[in-house]
């Protein structure tokens, strides 16, 4: 097996939900046939290598307070996108900043996912928002339903 | 929710202990028992408030691309449109959205052609306008972490 199918195999076990139990590895390194101690130096090694972004509780943001949700689209000047990116991203109710991909018709680069518990403060979020830098233009998309929200699971099977 | 409580999932958010006893780490910390500790975790996870604790993966760095499209669809179409995506595996994200592009999704994919096949169908569906695909060209911050 090359590196490359050892890491996703080891990624298809280590990727699912961690047991709410006294020794939660254990379950990943029967998986896996090794100890529990190389199980959590394996986790620790993909975070160095940036393969796995972090470990961690998922909160569903609904669930904790959060209904009122949207992604916020900035037009503004390449040259000001960096600067701008990181301002949103220093703010604890943005999630997920972005610069994407524009259109003629859609000329928006910089998007920012933020999170409201009430429209009091949602509004005042998305003129903190607003105020936090020059640009071109703002379009406020406001999540209307959530249809579908999961977690990619590798799959297992081809194994 | 008490402040026990919001302390614990703050902690579990920002900075979970790999160790082979995380949750008594965390007991300890908070000045509970671990049996405590795991007993307010899995209420939460009851009630749908905690997903899960877990890996999250950089899915970019193991041969896998992802996407945010958006979808212009006719308003009458959407619903149709949405329990489609619903059943595909590689669509993580879906929500509808004020504006002239009031579908969008998150599809992770392996190859383009996989990509550019779905979108085909899309665009073949009725009631869809049009579809934009919007790459990342730049990741300022996934976080995840809300405070509770």
């Amino acid at each position: 097996m090359s590196d490359f199918d050892k890491d996703i195999k080891n990624l298809s076990v280590l990727g699912q939900p961690l047991r709410l139990e006294p020794q939660p590895f254990h379950y990943f390194a029967n998986k896996l046939g090794i100890s529990v101690e190389q199980t959590i130096e394996l986790i620790k090694t993909y975070i160095d290598q940036g393969i796995i972004r972090r470990f961690a509780g998922i909160l569903k943001h609904q669930k904790a307070g959060y209904h009122f949700n949207a992604m916020v689209a900035f037009q503004i000047d390449n040259n000001e996108c960096d600067a701008a990116g990181e301002t949103l991203s220093r703010l604890s109710f943005v999630t997920h900043c972005y610069r994407r991909k524009t259109y003629p018709d859609w000329p928006y680069n910089l998007y920012a996912m933020m999170h409201a518990r009430n429209e009091d403060e949602f509004n005042q979020r998305i003129s903190e928002i607003k105020a936090a830098f020059p640009c071109i233009s703002v379009a406020v998309l406001p999540t209307l339903k959530e249809f579908k929200k999961s977690i990619f699971q590798l799959p297992t099977d081809q194994l | 929710m008490d402040k026990l409580e919001k302390d614990l999932l703050n902690m579990v958010q920002n900075d979970f202990p790999l160790s082979t006893h995380p949750f008594q780490v965390i007991s300890e910390k908070l000045g509970i028992s671990e049996e405590h500790c795991i007993d307010i975790l899995k209420k939460f996870s009851d009630s749908g408030v905690l997903r899960s604790i877990r890996a999250v993966i950089n899915w970019n760095r193991i041969g896998y691309f992802t996407i945010l499209i958006g979808i212009k669809v006719d308003p009458t179409h959407i619903s149709e449109i949405a329990e489609e995506l619903q059943h595909i595996d590689e669509i993580t994200h879906n929500y509808s959205r004020a504006g002239q592009f009031n579908l969008w999704f998150t599809l992770i994919y392996k190859s383009t052609k996989e990509k550019d096949a779905l979108i085909e169908h899309l665009l073949n569906k009725q009631g869809v306008i049009d579809i934009k695909e919007f790459p990342t060209e730049k990741t300022y911050k996934i976080g995840l972490k809300l405070d509770v």
